[in-house]
């Protein structure tokens, strides 16, 4: 029977799901460590609200990776409706008020959520890489021992 | 592998990335709730009819703004595929997941309504002595959106401007 080396398959696939984790890994933390509390910063400043809320809005119409603005679910209309209403305000000149923070912090959430899915997906990513390594000692150990 | 074929995958993903990037903007192809009033009036002694077209165009991207938009929008007899009446319109800006309102007004005289009473089925008497006609909606194999001209936008840059 002929016995496969499958140590450089195992190799390669390990290296793969570490690459895609270590990229994952960059957008969810510059999301996580730079934006998000940037964004959070502007709409809880206590001084000049119109243009920290309408830099906020900015900020959070770029979406999150794993976040992006399209393919609502009905939970997610809300957020729809949001981007239109708001689109139109910063567009048009009009003034934000106090109310509209909780909506802006629904977007932010959205964000806060994409980046978290993207820190699970590198959890997720890190294992199977992990296994990936075992089999490729595994196969390894076992080929070494054959010779 | 060869050069040649590594220049054709190197080709082939630039496409790809390239298509991802730029192929993705929906176009708008039709309008919304279209729907047609006519009023008849006298004014200098000749019969005039005001066209009142109303409708709206969809964006439906949701990064891609619409910008400076031009076209003309063409009621088509379904029968002979003629068209019946034209009217040209301009939206400044339609913003993502917005619909750009139309609300247009054309005066035409007794003779070039006549087409455009036999395709919406309005009796011409009665029209004149009632002054108006009810609103009718249009179906949407009468109706072309043509010569579409715009601009696209990312909505960040647009509202970045918008200081």
């Amino acid at each position: 029977m002929t016995i496969f080396n499958d140590t450089k398959l195992y190799f390669y696939f390990a290296i793969a799901a570490l690459a895609l984790a270590l990229i994952t890994a960059s957008l969810s933390a510059y999301s996580r460590f730079s934006v998000e509390p940037r964004i959070h910063s502007l709409l809880n400043s206590e001084s000049n609200m119109q243009d920290n809320y309408r830099k906020a809005y900015i900020l959070l119409r770029n979406p999150q990776i794993f976040a992006l603005y399209e393919h609502f679910d009905i939970d997610g209309m809300k957020i729809k409706n949001s981007l239109v209403y708001f689109d139109n305000k910063v567009y048009e000149g009009r003034e934000f008020i106090p109310d509209e923070k909780k909506y802006l912090e629904l977007l932010l959430q959205r964000r806060t959520d994409g980046s978290q899915l993207g820190f699970n997906t590198v959890a997720y990513l890190l294992i199977v890489s992990a296994l990936a390594w075992a089999m490729f000692f595994y196969e390894r150990r076992k080929f070494q021992s054959v010779s | 592998m060869d050069k040649k074929n590594t220049a054709f995958l190197a080709g082939a993903l630039f496409s790809l990335v390239a298509l991802l990037f730029t192929g993705c903007t929906v176009k708008p192809e039709n309008v919304a709730s279209p729907s047609v009033k006519i009023d008849f009036a006298i004014q200098d002694n000749k019969e005039v009819y005001t066209v009142h077209f109303s409708g709206g165009i969809r964006n439906e991207n949701n990064s891609v703004a619409f910008t400076n938009m031009k076209g003309t929008i063409r009621l088509i007899d379904p029968e002979t595929k003629k068209v019946v009446d034209s009217f040209p319109f301009e939206v400044p800006v339609i913003l993502p997941f917005d619909t750009g309102i139309l609300d247009l007004q054309v005066t035409r005289t007794d003779t070039e309504i006549g087409p455009l009473l036999d395709l919406l089925k309005i009796n011409r008497e009665q029209l004149v002595s009632e002054g108006s006609s009810s609103g009718n909606f249009i179906e949407e194999n009468d109706l072309v959106l043509a010569d579409l001209v715009y601009e696209k936008k990312n909505i960040i840059t647009l509202l970045q401007e918008k200081k």
